[in-house]
């Protein structure tokens, strides 16, 4: 899929148009939004959790390279295979060379972002092989051929009627095209298919929400199980991850998976949390005869030089999205990069560049509510705000917006002279206003004023009111 | 070496290397904090079987509780019955197919992974803050076993019951034993909320758990 995004501004306004969107970003605002506040609401002791879940994701930060390589030399003596990836393309390569040596055809993958950021299914299906999502959100994604619209409920912008039409079409040997489908009868569709892609296929591909440097291994959090039927039927595992995942100690795993499944459903814990450590072991009936581990650098090496360090303490919970008033108006898709969202607009520039992703820092009214909610207390405006300075300096607004923002700087760093044009400006404001009798035809502001209208002007500016309520007192 | 080793270890190199160039230049490298809240000493505390009851039922399980091993037979009977349901119960363990064998029960040791309907496993511990079940693998217990079946029935030593999960931890660490390959914590059955956040068990694993404290 084309990743070009100078199109946030088009694609918002086409997104707050579909009404079908719209009812299912209710859903977001609501449902996740309250099942988060029920799930903290019991546990008294949450913010402090998140103190020290944001502590160790720091710490790891600033010991990355020591853990990464405990975890690697202890994946590698539980008989994993570690692999080490510069860039998107690197761990494309390393993957379809797994593939090729397996003589893989059939490949069923668990719920991975690293695999949609690497753009892993992309390249398997260009090289001729079988691909299934197994996720039920992703699978109808991928049946739709559209990316994830959010980072843990992929189809949340699809109605049940239309899921109902996608498998109306793919699934011909068993749908019935007479039948009023509900959501259970959908999803059993869906297990039903899927089990004989389980059954069947060469190579399972998941992801890992940690990797344990004291044991080397990954640990997995799910609700379906798919992830978990990847990794123990196939006889060769691919797991894709990146490099700020790892975590010390399974203790540490505990307290994370503590704020990750809270912040994220709203559930304490989640049906299936799993430890995977290595390959089948001997007499084992199940699991890989291989365990390949690929660890994707993907720029985080890099951001971790810069102000967007504290970025890399992100579990991928997908509060900051549900709690988003952008995201909750627009949806997942009008970001058009892999990750949306305030997580969103800083990964995908910091991953892809600042020029491809221009739109993405500005597409936030910097009110905070994101970081307010983070399981990791992430500083998210305060790098969002960095990275309008960098786009700032490096002159990549168009030349009104810098004429602006100078103009603004120039008044804002004279206070004497900003309260003189103030009080002019609101005079001459007043007078307008008077003059045509109606707020929403004021120039330079009327797309603002599109969707609101100006409050009646006070004829005073709040210098003024200030300085002659001091003189009164 | 082959030219994707020499690269992988290229890539390796680069990566840590360009780590660490950064936290040392940077001066970012920091000890440890110790964590504010470390797990309240609950060692000496009983469990509290009420409570892991209850979170079981939350989670959407079912559980029952039964006094000797004798009896697990007459309450998976029972459980059958009420499921109507007349396949075979798949079971490796050799000592649970022992324990079990001779009660009347339809059970085997040869499944196909293709048409697998009830599977019985037995947990290695539990959870009582989350009623969560520990499942190791092993020879005698395949992780499968714990995904594939419609109905998965679960059979726990309430001794093995602790109350966090940093509990099952220390226990694993002083098991001087090398992991099993996979540690499953499992709370409820399946259930995906994708389709318009309509919860829905059963979506690729067990649509039941039913859980048997001995």
């Amino acid at each position: 899929m084309p990743n070009t995004n100078t199109e946030f501004k088009y694609k918002a306004r086409e997104a707050l148009k579909d009404e079908q969107l719209q009812q299912a970003l209710v859903g977001v605002k609501q449902g996740l939004v309250n099942n988060r506040l029920d799930a903290i609401k019991v546990v008294p002791e949450f913010e402090s959790f998140r103190n020290d879940a944001a502590a160790v994701k720091q710490h790891v930060l600033e010991n990355l390279d020591l853990y990464l390589e405990e975890f690697e030399e202890n994946a590698i003596s539980s008989g994993a295979i570690v692999h080490w990836a510069k860039t998107a393309e690197d761990a494309r390569q390393i993957i379809l060379d797994i593939c090729k040596q397996n003589n893989a055809k059939n490949i069923i993958k668990g719920k991975s972002m690293v695999s949609e950021e690497i753009r892993l299914n992309e390249a398997l299906k260009n090289n001729g092989l079988d691909v299934v999502e197994t996720d039920l959100g992703e699978y109808i994604v991928q049946l739709a051929d559209e990316p994830p619209s959010h980072i843990i409920m992929p189809c949340i912008h699809k109605t049940l009627s239309q899921i109902t039409q996608l498998f109306r079409k793919n699934h011909t040997d068993i749908h019935k095209a007479d039948k009023n489908y509900s959501v259970a009868d959908i999803v059993n569709e869906a297990r039903e298919v899927m089990r004989r892609k389980f059954l069947s296929a060469d190579i399972g591909i998941i992801g890992a929400n940690f990797l344990i440097a004291e044991t080397g291994s990954i640990v997995l959090v799910t609700n379906e199980g798919n992830g978990d039927l990847c990794s123990c039927l196939p006889k060769t595992q691919i797991i894709t991850t990146s490099i700020e995942k790892v975590l010390p100690t399974l203790d540490d795993a505990s307290l994370l998976l503590k704020v990750l499944a809270r912040s994220a459903t709203g559930q304490q814990i989640t049906s299936y949390n799993t430890l995977l450590t290595g390959p089948k072991q001997d007499n084992d009936k199940d699991g890989p005869e291989e365990m390949h581990i690929v660890l994707v650098d993907n720029g985080r090496s890099k951001m971790l030089k810069t102000e967007l360090r504290e970025m890399l303490r992100c579990i991928r919970c997908g509060a900051c999205l549900n709690h988003c008033p952008v995201y909750g108006s627009v949806g997942g898709h009008a970001y058009n990069s892999v990750y949306p969202g305030p997580m969103g607009s800083i990964l995908s520039p910091a991953i892809e560049g600042l020029e491809k992703y221009y739109d993405l820092p500005n597409a936030c009214t910097l009110n905070g509510r994101c970081e307010s909610v983070c399981p990791v207390k992430i500083p998210l405006t305060k790098i969002l705000r960095h990275l309008r300075n960098e786009q700032f300096k490096k002159r990549l607004n168009n030349k009104s917006t810098r004429f602006s923002l100078k103009l603004w700087s120039f008044f804002a760093t004279r206070p004497k002279l900003y309260h003189r044009f103030n009080s002019l400006f609101i005079n001459a404001l007043n007078i307008y206003i008077n003059i045509l009798n109606r707020c929403s035809a004021i120039p330079v502001f009327s797309s603002w004023l599109k969707s609101r209208d100006f409050a009646p002007s006070q004829q005073k500016t709040f210098q003024q009111i200030w300085q002659s309520r001091k003189e009164n007192d | 070496m082959t030219d994707l080793m020499y690269l992988n270890s290229k890539q390796r190199t680069d990566i840590l290397g360009d780590i660490k160039l950064t936290l040392d230049d940077l001066g970012l490298r920091k000890e440890r904090k110790k964590n504010n809240l470390i797990d309240k000493n609950t060692a000496s505390k009983d469990i509290n079987i009420e409570k892991f009851k209850k979170c079981i039922i939350d989670a959407s399980a079912t559980i029952s509780i039964v006094n000797s091993p004798d009896n697990i037979s007459l309450e998976v009977k029972t459980f059958l019955h009420d499921k109507n349901i007349s396949s075979p119960i798949a079971i490796i363990d050799p000592q649970l197919f022992d324990e079990i064998d001779g009660h009347g029960l339809n059970i085997t040791n040869e499944y196909d992974r293709n048409d697998i309907t009830v599977s019985m496993t037995k947990a290695w511990m539990a959870i009582e803050e989350t009623g969560s079940l520990i499942m190791k693998s092993c020879p005698r217990n395949p992780t499968s076993l714990n995904f594939l079946p419609d109905y998965h029935i679960v059979i726990l030593d309430r001794n093995s019951i602790v109350h966090n999960m940093n509990q099952v931890w220390k226990e694993l660490r002083e098991s001087k034993k090398s992991l099993p390959r996979t540690i499953n914590i499992i709370t409820g059955p399946s259930r995906t909320a994708d389709i318009e956040h309509t919860i829905q068990l059963g979506a690729h694993g067990p649509r039941s758990l039913h859980v048997i404290v001995i």
